[in-house]
């Protein structure tokens, strides 16, 4: 996955986030890439996406790369364990991946905050679900 | 497999060292230029997305209005006709005070500066497109038309983040005009702004204004908001009030932060 792809859509969404919504959107999309697919992409996501936001949010560089860094660690130390397949999960460990970004990030963590940033998550896990399906389907065919 | 995860957890490791070492070098300001170079080229896109959303968002607010338009103008122009009264009055009021203070050698206020600053995000914090380069250092109150928004929380090379009075950290000193009552207003819950300190026997009615009383660095007489619904119990020690804002911030594409 091409770091300038993942940077370019970070930077759209994270501009769409802040001044549109008022709501991170680079979170949910580095924690629904987390679930889907493998260590090395995730925490490069994070890391890269960490650093743009900070660019856009005039945050500290580095502390939003750590914060999504952290919470797609925990996704991939623990969430993977379950079975990610049912939608509890998916939902406790968005829940679970938003609050250390928001704790980690300095953010204020509230009770519509975090439900709308792991609803976020949830809607960002099939939207990458669906992309990664339409993209790769050949592929698992061929392997079939 | 184990030693994927190895592999997973020294790049890990690694990204979390960069992250650190990166944060430390922003800190130490190394590089900032090239943080005001990126805002720079940012922020007019931030703003354009920004006024494109709220132009989005005017038809509903349009059909809001529509509902309850006829009976709010009127309530406007009854308060309308009753602020004109009492600008007269304040006008009067300002020319003694200025007598009074030279008459006393007392120095006159500086006046203030005016810092135009559009807005290019809005969520928890308000977003502006102005920061060091505008001469902002943090703390000051942004305002627009002499009323508060909040003060600068953050500040960046090119922008700045607004701590609202609705944000749960937000306390400002206040006073009622009309009734002198002093109380301090509060955020609560990121969306509500409450007027606390207040004793039970303070004379408060509705739609009383709240104003700075000039105390923590905020400039005296900047319009807070109207007072609104009691919240607290009658046993309570200290009386609890809503303040409701007079303009929709959603409304303003700039506001002015006022510096020195």
């Amino acid at each position: 996955m091409s770091i300038f792809i993942v940077g370019l859509t970070v930077l759209f969404l994270a501009i769409l986030g802040k001044s549109a919504f008022g709501l991170s959107l680079v979170m949910p999309l580095t924690l629904a890439i987390s679930f889907q697919l493998d260590a090395r992409k995730s925490f490069f996501t994070a890391f890269v996406g960490g650093l743009v936001l900070s660019l856009v949010e005039g945050s500290p560089l580095g502390r939003e790369s750590l914060a999504l860094l952290c919470a797609a660690g925990f996704l991939h130390a623990y969430g993977r364990r379950f079975s990610s397949k049912h939608w509890f999960f998916f939902v406790v460990f968005a829940v679970l991946g938003s609050l250390i970004y928001l704790g980690i990030a300095g953010r204020r963590i509230g009770f519509w905050v975090v439900a709308s940033e792991a609803l976020l998550v949830v809607m960002f896990l099939f939207a990458v679900r669906g992309i990664r399906e339409r993209l790769f389907s050949d592929a698992i065919t061929l392997k079939v | 497999m184990r030693k994927g995860f190895s592999s997973s957890l020294i790049l890990f490791l690694s990204l979390v060292f960069a992250s650190i070492l990166l944060f430390l070098v922003d800190r130490s300001g190394w590089i900032r230029e090239v943080r005001g170079g990126f805002e720079r080229l940012l922020l007019p896109v931030e703003g354009a997305v920004y006024r494109t959303s709220q132009g989005l968002v005017t038809p509903l607010r349009l059909l809001r209005f529509a509902r309850s338009g006829t009976a709010r103008i009127a309530d406007l122009e009854r308060q309308v006709s009753e602020l004109a009264v009492d600008a007269v009055r304040v006008w009067d009021l300002e020319r003694e005070n200025e007598a009074m203070r030279k008459l006393l050698g007392s120095p006159l206020p500086p006046q203030w500066i005016y810092v135009p600053a559009p807005i290019v995000g809005r969520g928890d914090e308000l977003a502006l497109g102005v920061g060091e380069v505008a001469g902002i250092a943090g703390g000051e109150a942004v305002v627009w038309q002499d009323m508060l928004f909040g003060t600068v929380a953050t500040v960046s090379k090119r922008q700045s983040s607004v701590r609202l009075l609705t944000d749960p950290e937000s306390r400002i000193p206040v006073f009622v005009p009309r009734s002198r009552v002093d109380g301090l207003v509060e955020g609560r819950f990121g969306s509500q702004v409450v007027l606390t300190q207040v004793l039970q026997s303070g004379d408060l009615i509705e739609d009383d204004l709240v104003v700075t009383s000039g105390e923590s660095g905020i400039p005296r007489g900047l319009v807070v908001g109207k007072v609104g619904a009691v919240i607290s119990d009658e046993t309570d020690v200290y009386k609890e009030l809503l303040v409701e804002p007079i303009v929709d911030i959603g409304l303003i594409d700039t506001v002015f932060v006022i510096k020195g």
